[in-house]
């Protein structure tokens, strides 16, 4: 059985090492993107369904990017990591489709959680 | 919650070569109002005075001997420690280039001598009432500043204290609990924690109080300021 895989998306070289680290631990398969080009390419060619997006990044962000990727798979589970955001920032990621928000420093253990729950989810839309 | 609108308690420095006028002036404010006056007689006498006691308001005499009243004004706005002290001249000219000349040396009002005690009261009130909003307005401008800034930093150290939370997690889950350095490790976490509930609860501040720090300086209780995220 193939492993499960999880795109990181941050401009922080430390903060990709450290959840590719941790989502390693956890037996899943870890792409790392430096940024939301990166990333696009690393989607479509691995076509990875569960991923975890720094907001704030140069370039294109992680709202536009979360956005890019709905729209090509709207079955995709996306993650907001973020140092922080505003109320109108939020507003934006929920309007983008990310299913879920995180403000650093957040535990592992809840990310391990959300990407539990969203390879659940991914099981059971398979199974329908 | 103080009231905005009380300046009662000020404090004034009358300062006039007159001790009929001086009397006259002291006299109204002593009975009807509750400001704490203190009388001085010449030009450097008063602005040793404001040095020494920093006043809210200094009524000064435009006519007197050795120093009038705008020379005096014009030592009070230059010198840092007395600048802010509000200024209201007590004239008995009418002459306009005199009066144009006081309120150019920094001057916030004036009064005509014979003092008229309803007058007198109602500008002195009025120009203590703007400065006490003057120095509030200027008081949230430096401290919403300032809370902007801490929230730039805030979101920078987030990044390093996510990857020391994240690492010492990592190790906390890989040692045995009987390790002499799993409380290290564990205490290390903690602490990142700490710090990011910290950071956190500085970003989300957009209203704020402050309470007594050291030295009379105050500081920005996080615990009592409002989140915009409730």
């Amino acid at each position: 059985m193939s492993k499960k895989k999880i795109l990181v998306v941050d401009d922080e070289k430390s903060i990709r090492d450290m959840l590719s680290a941790a989502f390693t631990k956890e037996g899943y398969e870890v792409h790392l993107a430096e940024n939301a080009e990166k990333a696009l390419e690393i989607v479509k060619e691995k076509s990875i369904h569960v991923m975890f997006l720094d907001l704030k990044m140069p370039g294109m962000n992680g709202v536009e990017l979360c956005r890019k990727i709905k729209k090509d798979r709207p079955m995709a589970i996306i993650h907001a990591v973020t140092g922080y955001a505003s109320l109108f920032e939020l507003a934006d990621c929920r309007e983008a489709g990310f299913d879920d928000y995180f403000t650093k420093p957040v535990n592992l253990k809840q990310l391990y959680r959300a990407a539990e729950i969203a390879f659940e989810k991914i099981e059971r839309w398979k199974k329908r | 919650m103080p009231d905005i609108m009380d300046v009662s308690g000020s404090t004034i420095v009358v300062v006039d070569d007159s001790p009929v006028s001086s009397m006259l002036v002291s006299l109204i404010l002593n009975k009807h109002s509750d400001y704490r006056t203190v009388r001085v007689w010449d030009g450097q006498s008063g602005i040793k005075k404001a040095r020494e006691i920093k006043p809210d308001l200094i009524l000064l005499d435009i006519q007197m001997p050795a120093m009038n009243g705008i020379e005096v004004c014009k030592v009070l706005k230059k010198d840092e420690r007395t600048r802010d002290i509000a200024v209201i001249f007590v004239t008995a000219s009418t002459d306009n280039e005199t009066l144009k000349e006081a309120f150019e040396s920094g001057g916030s009002d004036y009064v005509r001598k014979p003092v008229n005690k309803i007058e007198l009261l109602a500008r002195i009130k009025s120009v203590l009432l703007h400065k006490k909003m003057e120095k509030k307005l200027m008081e949230e401008e430096k401290l919403n500043g300032v809370l902007e800034m801490a929230g730039g930093i805030c979101h920078e150290l987030n990044q390093p204290m996510q990857v020391v939370s994240g690492y010492s997690e990592l190790l906390l889950m890989d040692i045995a609990k009987d390790n002499s350095a799993y409380p290290y490790i564990k205490m290390i976490k903690e602490q990142t924690d700490e710090m990011g509930s910290i950071t956190k609860k500085l970003m989300r501040i957009t209203k704020y109080e402050t309470r007594d720090y050291i030295e009379g300086s105050r500081i920005i209780d996080i615990d009592k300021a409002s989140s915009a995220v409730g």
